[in-house]
């Protein structure tokens, strides 16, 4: 059958919302995963009344039973991905929810000062920093495809933000605030992919926890500062480098140790 | 063939099929499994989910054994039937030709 076990939480909680977000990379359906996600709770519930825990009802390998209960939704022609496949993927995933936020407050800006700054009265002026922009978007464009990093890419949408309002003849003044505002901003909301590349060099050293694999059975939240995993025989506390949380469940790679704690990737 | 037995007789959900089950001495290896199979069951159209509306919070999924179930079912149990009276029969050493007293 599978060669590691997936630990099963305490909590139904934790239990319901791993499958459901398995179940929904597996691409059964919106409404197939709301009615498995439905009676699964349900029958959980009813099992924790009569005092068994979830690992009672689901047996001993959570990825198992949710495998199994999405394939045979599938059916045999279409085949499900592995539980591992969905976690590794979900990590590369794009922006997530709170990646829009810079991008909305920027708009807003923008918004604003084309709204409320006052209109340039040279018309020679603004002729000219129209092209200035759009000469400076494909020169920082080109640059950052050239060289690695995300250095030019923050400047090059400052300097298309700043187009913008050149070409709705805002004053020229206002352009190089919104361009310095957004670049600025620009940069700090690329500083998540940046970083996210960088977690991918595990540290080299004399660190003999290194790449050993654990289980997570305390939901890890860089934040709040929870987390506890499972590693061979022993329970340890852990915590991430990364934004996300990591549910209880899930099979994570040691990365460091920090003091007591384990750093953990999934 | 004994979930669908169970279905038959009264519609039913995944908890309480699991608890009728192991009433009658049939327990799952894992109660969950029971999952996958209405799940098939379901696909080959030999049972109709149902969503009832439950006073003590969410609306619960009923299982009911559809036309084509019915029929699976009957024939199944017969199969069974003859099948474990082959059985019987070879344990008890070929009662039903010899003795005639013997019923079968």
């Amino acid at each position: 059958m599978r060669e590691t076990e997936v630990a099963v939480p305490d909590r139904v909680d934790d239990v319901v919302a791993a499958c459901e977000r398995y179940w929904r990379e597996a691409r059964l359906g919106r409404r197939t995963v709301a009615d498995m996600r439905a009676e699964l709770e349900a029958h959980l519930r009813e099992a924790a009344a009569e005092g068994k825990t979830p690992e009672d009802v689901v047996g001993a390998d959570l990825a198992d039973f949710a495998q199994t209960w999405a394939q045979s939704q599938a059916g045999e022609g279409q085949p499900v991905p592995t539980w591992e496949e969905v976690w590794s993927r979900g990590r590369r995933e794009g922006l997530g929810t709170t990646g829009w936020l810079p991008i909305a407050a920027i708009a807003v800006v923008i918004a604003l000062v084309i709204g409320f700054a006052p209109k340039e009265d040279s018309m020679d002026d603004i002729e000219l920093f129209r092209w200035i922009w759009v000469g400076a978007v494909v020169f920082l464009g080109v640059a950052e495809m050239v060289t690695a990093g995300f250095f030019m890419l923050p400047f090059a949408v400052g300097a298309a933000a700043a187009a913008l309002l050149a070409w709705l003849n805002v004053a020229v003044w206002a352009q190089f605030i919104v361009f310095i505002v957004v670049s600025i901003a620009a940069l700090f909301g690329l500083q998540r992919f940046v970083r996210r590349e960088d977690e991918e060099q595990p540290t080299v050293g004399a660190n003999r926890y290194v790449d050993k694999r654990a289980t997570v059975v305390e939901e890890i939240d860089r934040v709040s500062g929870r987390g506890r995993v499972r590693m061979e025989t022993e329970d340890w506390r852990a915590t991430t480098d990364g934004d996300e949380t990591i549910p209880a469940g899930v099979e994570v790679r040691v990365v460091d140790v920090r003091g007591t704690r384990l750093v953990v990737e999934s | 063939m004994c979930l669908l037995a169970v279905i038959a007789e009264e519609p039913s959900y995944g908890y309480e099929m699991v608890r009728k089950l192991r009433e009658r001495g049939l327990a799952l290896v894992s109660e969950g499994s029971i999952y996958p199979l209405l799940s098939r069951l379901q696909r080959q159209g030999l049972v109709e989910g149902f969503h009832v509306a439950s006073s003590a919070g969410p609306q619960r999924k009923y299982y009911r054994i559809a036309a084509s179930g019915t029929d699976r079912l009957h024939r199944w149990s017969e199969e069974w039937d003859a099948l474990s009276m082959g059985v019987t029969n070879v344990l008890n050493g070929g009662a039903i030709e010899g003795n005639g007293g013997r019923g079968a």
